[in-house]
């Protein structure tokens, strides 16, 4: 698995602030990995930024959002036949310079996927609003109950996936590649593990989780989670 | 209502929710509407199946329709609803191809920055003095 091979994919969406320091991150600590920034159609000043970094840009005409952004990644990394991609967010909380250990942590495991996880060492939710707290709890728990592996930190945006892994997904549309992607590649047997990260605090902008996303959030995400299952398991069937 | 009335209201509910389900998996129908439909046609099965919500649904029904018979609306409006889970799966198709001509046109053009990229660093290697 050469480091020539491997895609690091930043979905941004006005993330001007935070961008540049978090491409140059990143092309510190992976110099030879390939990069590309997903800008989901950002009114900032976002692509200027990108433009004045020489940043490969795949660029949405329009804001499809988060799940759409992680998609043109996996299916860009698909076109330029990578065998890993990593997505890490473009807010800035994600700290680049963890991402060799993360990937060292990826290779010697033999994980199909790897999640950069706040929670598997302290298996606390504390940091996070109540909210936020107990739905990452609630989805953690049922991902335990159905596959018998729990996943402390579903919404994690830092991740590594072997092209096995995203190429299964590229056959199935997920919402925000949060409990229901990882509990359909759990399904059809790929293998994921949980490496510890820091996060730091939201620097700038805001999160893409709005008051009305605490509602909708939930409830999209339980329904694709059941028939994330149920999709998973057809394919196994055709498969065999 | 009588209940064969209800039973064929339930029945229809039913299909209709396998429907939805399926579209949803298939991603001929956003989560969003799916999500909204399910709660719709959860809550005709949960009105249908207790005799007590059955009852007051007749109730309001012949208060906001007082002269039409209920099958007659209730006809109607499941009409409606499949007309509405119709137009929902049109605008997801829509939506959908316009997604993906937008992520092709993307990765169209970052593959070719990508690759315009890797020949100025070649040139510039190219033409960099030797010491």
């Amino acid at each position: 698995m050469s480091l020539s091979r491997t895609l690091v994919a930043i979905p941004a969406y006005n993330e001007a602030p935070t961008i540049a320091d978090v491409v140059e991150g990143v092309r510190r600590a992976l110099p030879e990995a390939g990069l590309l920034v997903v800008d989901d159609g950002s009114e900032d000043d976002t692509p200027a930024v990108l433009r004045r970094h020489s940043v490969p840009t795949a660029s949405h005409l329009a804001n499809l959002g988060y799940g759409r952004a992680i998609q043109t990644a996996i299916k860009y990394a698909m076109a330029r036949d990578y065998d890993v991609l990593i997505t890490i967010d473009a807010d800035g909380q994600h700290d680049p310079r963890q991402l060799p250990a993360l990937l060292e942590a990826f290779r010697s495991s033999g994980w199909d996927l790897c999640v950069g996880s706040r929670y598997v060492e302290s298996r606390s939710y504390r940091g996070a609003p109540f909210g936020r707290r107990l739905g990452m709890m609630c989805f953690s728990v049922l991902v335990g109950f159905i596959t018998g592996k729990r996943i402390y930190d579903t919404t994690s945006g830092l991740k590594a996936i072997r092209s096995t892994a995203f190429r299964a997904l590229d056959l199935w549309h997920f919402v925000d590649f949060h409990a229901e992607a990882l509990l359909y590649l759990q399904r059809l047997r790929y293998e994921i593990g949980e490496y510890p990260i820091s996060v730091a605090p939201r620097r700038q902008g805001d999160s893409m989780y709005s008051l009305l996303s605490a509602f909708k959030y939930p409830l999209k995400t339980t329904l694709m989670i059941v028939l994330g299952l149920v999709q998973a398991e057809i394919a196994r069937r055709r498969i065999a | 209502m009588s209940w064969p009335g209800l039973l064929l209201v339930d029945l229809a509910a039913v299909v209709l929710l396998v429907w939805v389900l399926n579209m949803v998996r298939l991603g001929r129908l956003y989560v969003g509407y799916g999500v909204l439909l399910v709660i719709v046609l959860a809550s005709i099965i949960l009105t249908t199946s207790l005799s007590p919500l059955s009852a007051a649904a007749g109730q309001a029904l012949r208060v906001f329709f007082p002269s039409a018979p209920v099958g007659i609306i209730v006809v109607g409006l499941g009409f409606l609803l499949i007309a509405l889970v119709y137009v929902l799966s049109q605008i997801t198709l829509l939506a959908n191809r316009v997604a993906t001509l937008v992520q092709k046109l993307a990765i169209e053009r970052a593959q070719q920055e990508e690759e315009r990229m890797q020949l100025d660093r070649t040139d510039m290697a190219e033409h960099e003095p030797e010491v």
